[in-house]
């Protein structure tokens, strides 16, 4: 497995941000991160660190009342959603990650609402990657398992085709077959030089497949460093990981 | 012209207009432009004086006016504010009431849909002590008011309120047939026209609809007619505005004739009889809705249609006076349009009360009272036309006058009713402009 | 509406009595009403000694004079001029006289009391007989008395003018007609007002304010300026189109950003429906504003006007436009996005706003058009019309399930027509409440109403 190591400028990069829902109430005080492209940037910590948080603070959705966040070097701090999607940051919440009244075509069409002169040929490369919707293309995404429902929502923000993929917790609620489906995808999608941020309660199985890795605790960094190292570093495993961690080496 | 209806002008204008109503909700001041119209006026027609801090009815004939100045009644204002001033400018060209100049104390009644309104200045008007109160207009809004005015005794003298239900309370006078009256003409005019008629009633669910149709078809029952739709349970809602389906309704019961009993809903009722073929000449309309429809497109030819309403038929030098008085007052210009209702009522009203006052030698309500009937001739006397005449008889030390004024109504009786009072009946002309006036039954009110 | 006393009466004729009476009992009574408050108020109660029975082709009451009158017309309610119709007065002076061409006899008398009116059969046509030949009736001074026979039989080959007959299976195709207009001019109001509330989450208490401002402008182009009414049609709905975008952009938009709760949204659009409804008032007035074609009969198998029909077939075609626009459309399917799930719309790109904006827009022309054609096909609009609408489209809305388009076009028809056809069983001022029960009945078994979905969770 090729392991990237941080070298050259950033694709994206937060520095020291504070942000919160509501006014007056900060989930983040002071978080960084640094994503070089083509790496695959896990985001692990316990309930209520603030992961999901510095996720949707990256893609606009929570206002970022203090720091900074650049991609490629510009300025993106608290840029709206879809002048983000344009600039090529593709989203996929945790819930609610699709749109149940459509169909699988007409979401993945969504996703591709800014270029819809593409949608023939990015609908063709997204049923490859995801042959499941290309045979149930008609069918309303309400009524898709949890699985597709993910595989859909993936597809709809690859349709863009982004160069960075932010990734809620995406094997939530998934059985440990899908999870394993689901991160063997991400691996996949990042191997075609999307680079990935995703953010994972499931830390251990979220190290071994991330380039590097970042543990969040209320609402601050504490530890950063490769996968690898994160998942043998005992505090970390104290901490955050548990006794399972020594199964890391196994697979 | 540029049309521009932004919701944000919209929004402004309605916040400024509820602002308004608001204000004038909660003014203790006069809030109509009786008082501002003085410079306007010409010699010939003064404004009125509002009255006073110190003017009440204590030592001066104060009287009040509760007249419908907003609201859906307010078509009706103009008429009976121009009776009211009339009345009271030629009061005080006589020499105004026991020796002293009258005055005017204004507050809007507004409609029975804004009782706030007309309950905040119904309160505000009795502070103000008012020797009496003419109006309101509207019957809804006499029985919300009563309450508040008759604890105190204060009179409230209606020149239009035609409730059958307003007989006989306290304090409370009319000079206008209430609405059996009216019911009883339209019927007797139905079977005059058609014998034995079969009668479809389009009849809205309100007070004033229903006590009209139930005397329009009681006494049809009994001049050998019938009423074969708009029997109780088979009204209208009030708000309706969508016909096509009650007129369908009404036709599968066969009538010969259509009476229709509502408001301005008649307007969108005709195009709907019209639609569905059936004649306009088998047409009954009611004070309520007998309009100029010659505007109103689709409305079948109405000629020979016929429609009863309450009141008399003023001769010309009264609406002439009336409309001269508005247009120098509260009018600012315009005149009365050709609505004269009630005026004639709202002037006898006031001149009865101020002629009581003079025989009572004093303006307070208590005293005013025991001589209204008289005045009005309930105990015979020497008649006189106009307030100088009269008041040159108590002058002379006459105590029993009898007032006959425009309204040409008889004596009022025990129940504060006309004891006979016109209906008109009028009949429809091949322009729709306005039906023509027929005959005037004079209706004799039994109580 | 208020226990009123009038209405507007807008007197033309000349107010002298004088003008209007024809005959010579007229010209006497004409004299005599003039003064009659002078002359003898309370003649009523007078005795007046027995006077003369004079006939004639009218009749004026007044203080000493009460008018016998009325008609002869046979069971096909045509007249029967010639009979001979006589009176006899308390007194037992009589007088007679003939029927008119419109078969209608007057007596003017000056003596109260019960008369006799006979009709004389042998004045008949053949086949014609009285049901009753003499009535007893009781005559009032200064008012009118009437006498009129109804006869059995008609003359041979006279037309009917009975009212015809409409058997139940006619009428409950008429009720159906009259239905399914009203479902759909309300749909296009209230597959509006669910776009709106699926993209924003809005319950628009105002929307009921764009179907009245529809019917005045359409009264102020069509009537007032006399434009052609598609033209007017379409430049009422560019208008109240414009309404809504500068509502979007001024009122709501702002208010979004704002983060204002849905439930505090919902009081600023009461609000803002009742102030424009004063707004209306306040400018036209509490009366109604006819907007209506000339006098058009029932036709076709429907039984309504052409321009019923008309209506009809625009109320289709927009709304299957719509419908069409939103299934196929790139911008309708974002609009359904929105609908579904905001924040994912505009994770995907797609600008939220701007598609709001459109649904504003696209809502309140639709909803003005409502206004042009309701005020067209029921005769005019006046302030409220809007506001008695509101209910049964937000009732069409709900029934269809809240935030589907095509949910509110089937809640719209059934309300429609059930509202309707009810009135063949229930009372009429009822029939706006049956389509209410329906809706809470489909409630009870349905609570995401007709066309609603469940959604599978997880």
């Amino acid at each position: 497995m090729v392991v990237y190591t941080g070298t050259g400028d950033p694709l994206v990069s937060a520095e020291e941000v504070i942000a919160g829902y509501l006014p007056g109430i900060d989930i983040l005080h002071g978080c960084n991160l640094t994503a070089y492209p083509g790496e695959l940037v896990g985001i692990i910590g316990p309930n209520g660190a603030g992961k999901s948080t510095l996720l949707k603070a990256l893609f606009g959705l929570v206002p970022i009342r203090s720091g900074k966040v650049t991609l490629r070097g510009e300025d993106i701090t608290n840029l709206k959603a879809n002048k983000l999607v344009q600039t090529g940051v593709g989203f996929v919440p945790q819930n609610n990650n699709v749109f149940p009244s459509l169909t699988i075509e007409e979401n993945l069409q969504m996703g591709l609402f800014l270029r819809p002169r593409r949608l023939a040929e990015r609908l063709e490369a997204m049923y490859e990657l995801f042959p499941v919707l290309g045979q149930r293309r008609r069918q309303r995404a309400g009524g898709l398992s949890g699985g597709e429902r993910q595989s859909l929502a993936m597809a709809r923000a690859l349709m863009m085709e982004p160069s960075v993929l932010l990734l809620d917790e995406p094997s939530a609620g998934l059985s440990p077959v899908r999870q394993d489906e689901t991160f063997i995808r991400t691996r996949k999608i990042n191997m075609t030089g999307v680079t990935v941020i995703m953010v994972e309660q499931n830390a251990r199985r979220c190290l071994q497949i991330c380039d590097r890795g970042y543990v969040l605790d209320q609402g601050k960094n504490s530890y950063t460093g490769t996968g690898r190292e994160l998942a043998k570093d005992p505090k970390v495993i104290e901490l955050y990981l548990g006794t399972l961690a020594e199964d890391v080496d196994a697979s | 012209m540029k049309f521009s209806p932004t919701r944000a002008a919209a929004g402004l204008a309605a916040a400024a207009a509820a602002a308004a109503l608001i204000l004038a909700g909660c003014a203790t001041s006069p809030s109509a432009s009786t008082t501002t119209s003085a410079a306007a006026a010409g010699a010939a027609l003064p404004a009125v004086a509002a009255c006073g801090s110190g003017d009440d009815s204590s030592s001066t004939f104060a009287l009040g006016s509760y007249l419908p100045l907003t609201g859906s009644l307010s078509f009706l204002a103009p008429p009976a504010v121009a009776g009211v001033g009339a009345a009271l400018s030629d009061i005080n060209a006589a020499g105004g009431v026991n020796g002293k100049k009258a005055c005017i104390i204004s507050q809007d009644s507004s409609d029975g849909d804004h009782k706030a309104i007309g309950d905040s200045n119904i309160k505000s008007l009795m502070q103000s002590k008012p020797s009496a109160i003419v109006g309101p207009e509207s019957s809804s809004v006499t029985h919300n008011i009563l309450p508040v005015t008759q604890p105190t005794g204060t009179i409230v003298f209606s020149p239009a309120a035609t409730d059958d239900a307003l007989a006989g309370e306290a304090h409370f006078f009319r000079n206008v047939a209430p609405n059996a009256s009216e019911g009883d003409a339209l019927a007797k005019q139905i079977l005059t026209d058609v014998p034995a008629a079969k009668v479809g009633i389009l009849v809205f669910n309100d007070a004033y609809g229903i006590n009209l149709r139930d005397t329009l078809a009681s006494t049809l029952k009994a001049g050998g007619g019938s009423v074969v739709y708009g029997a109780a349970g088979q009204e209208f809602p009030s708000t309706e505005t969508s016909f096509a389906t009650i007129v369908n309704n009404v036709l599968a019961a066969k009538p010969d004739v259509i009476a229709i009993i509502a408001f301005d809903q008649t307007s969108q009722i005709l195009p709907a009889i019209g639609s569905a073929g059936f004649a306009g000449k088998n047409l009954y309309f009611v004070d309520g809705n007998l309009s100029d429809y010659s505007k109103t497109a689709g409305v079948p030819d109405l000629t020979g249609s016929k429609g009863t309403q309450q009141g008399v038929d003023a001769d010309k030098t009264v609406k002439a006076k009336l409309n001269d008085w508005y247009k120098a007052n509260d009018g600012k210009g315009k005149d009365l349009g050709g609505i004269y209702n009630y005026g004639p009522e709202s002037y006898d009203a006031v001149i009865t009360l101020a002629l009581a006052a003079d025989l009572a030698k004093k303006d307070d309500s208590a005293s005013i009272e025991p001589f209204i009937l008289p005045v009005t001739g309930t105990t015979g006397g020497t008649v006189c036309k106009s307030y100088a005449d009269c008041l040159k008889l108590i002058k002379g030390g006459k105590t029993d006058i009898w007032y006959q004024g425009p309204s040409s109504i008889g004596p009022l009786n025990a129940q504060h009713n006309p004891s006979t009072a016109y209906v008109g009946i009028y009949e429809g002309d091949g322009k729709n402009t306005a039906a023509k006036f027929l005959t005037g039954v004079k209706a004799t009110i039994s109580k | 509406m208020p226990v009123v006393v009038a209405g507007t009466r807008l007197f033309t004729h000349g107010g002298s009595y004088m003008l209007h009476v024809r005959g010579r009992w007229g010209l006497i009574a004409a004299a005599i009403i003039v003064a009659a408050s002078a002359l003898g108020l309370v003649a009523a109660e007078s005795a007046v000694a027995a006077g003369p029975i004079a006939s004639g082709t009218s009749c004026v009451a007044d203080a000493t004079t009460g008018c016998l009158q009325g008609k002869v017309v046979d069971d096909n309610r045509n007249p029967v001029a010639g009979a001979k119709v006589t009176v006899t007065s308390p007194s037992a002076a009589t007088g007679s006289s003939k029927t008119a061409k419109d078969g209608s006899f007057f007596f003017a008398v000056t003596e109260a009391g019960a008369y006799q009116v006979a009709l004389d059969p042998s004045s008949l046509p053949t086949g014609v007989t009285p049901k009753t030949p003499t009535l007893t009736v009781t005559v009032e001074l200064s008012n009118i008395t009437p006498a009129g026979f109804a006869l059995n039989g008609h003359a041979k080959g006279s037309t009917s003018h009975a009212a015809a007959s409409v058997s139940f299976w006619q009428l409950l195709g008429q009720q159906f007609s009259q239905g399914l207009l009203l479902g759909l001019l309300l749909a296009l109001a209230a597959i509006g007002l669910s776009l709106i509330y699926g993209t924003t989450g809005l319950s628009n208490f105002a929307h009921s304010e764009q179907i009245t401002l529809g019917g005045f402008l359409a009264w102020v182009f069509a009537v007032q300026l006399g434009l052609n009414i598609v033209v007017s049609a379409v430049i009422v709905i560019a208008l109240t189109s414009l309404s809504g975008y500068l509502q979007d952009k001024l009122i709501w938009g702002p208010l979004r950003k704002r983060g204002l709760g849905l439930t505090q949204l919902m009081v600023v659009t009461i609000g803002l429906s009742l102030a424009l409804e004063y707004v209306f008032q306040l400018i036209f007035g509490a009366r109604v504003y006819p907007v209506a074609t000339d006098l058009e009969l029932n036709t076709g198998p429907l039984n309504i006007t052409p321009t019923a029909y008309w209506s009809m077939l625009v109320s289709i075609v927009v709304l299957a436009l719509v419908g069409l626009a939103l299934t196929f459309s790139r911008l309708g399917r974002a609009t359904r996005a929105v609908a579904d799930n905001r924040a994912l719309a505009a994770a995907s790109g797609i600008d939220v706003e701007r598609v709001i904006r459109i649904v504003w827009i696209v809502s309140t022309g639709l909803a003005g058009l409502s206004g042009v054609l309701y005020a067209l096909v029921n005769g005019g609009v006046y302030w409220l019309t809007g506001a008695q609408l509101l209910l049964l489209v937000f009732a069409a809305v709900t029934l269809g399930g809240i935030g589907t388009a095509f949910g509110a076009l089937v809640g719209s028809l059934i309300i429609g027509v059930v509202a309707n056809v009810s009135t063949l069983f229930i009372p009429q001022d009822l029939k706006y409440a049956t389509g209410l029960v329906i809706l809470i009945v489909v409630l009870l078994v349905r609570p995401q109403g007709i066309l609603g979905r469940r959604e599978r969770v997880g």
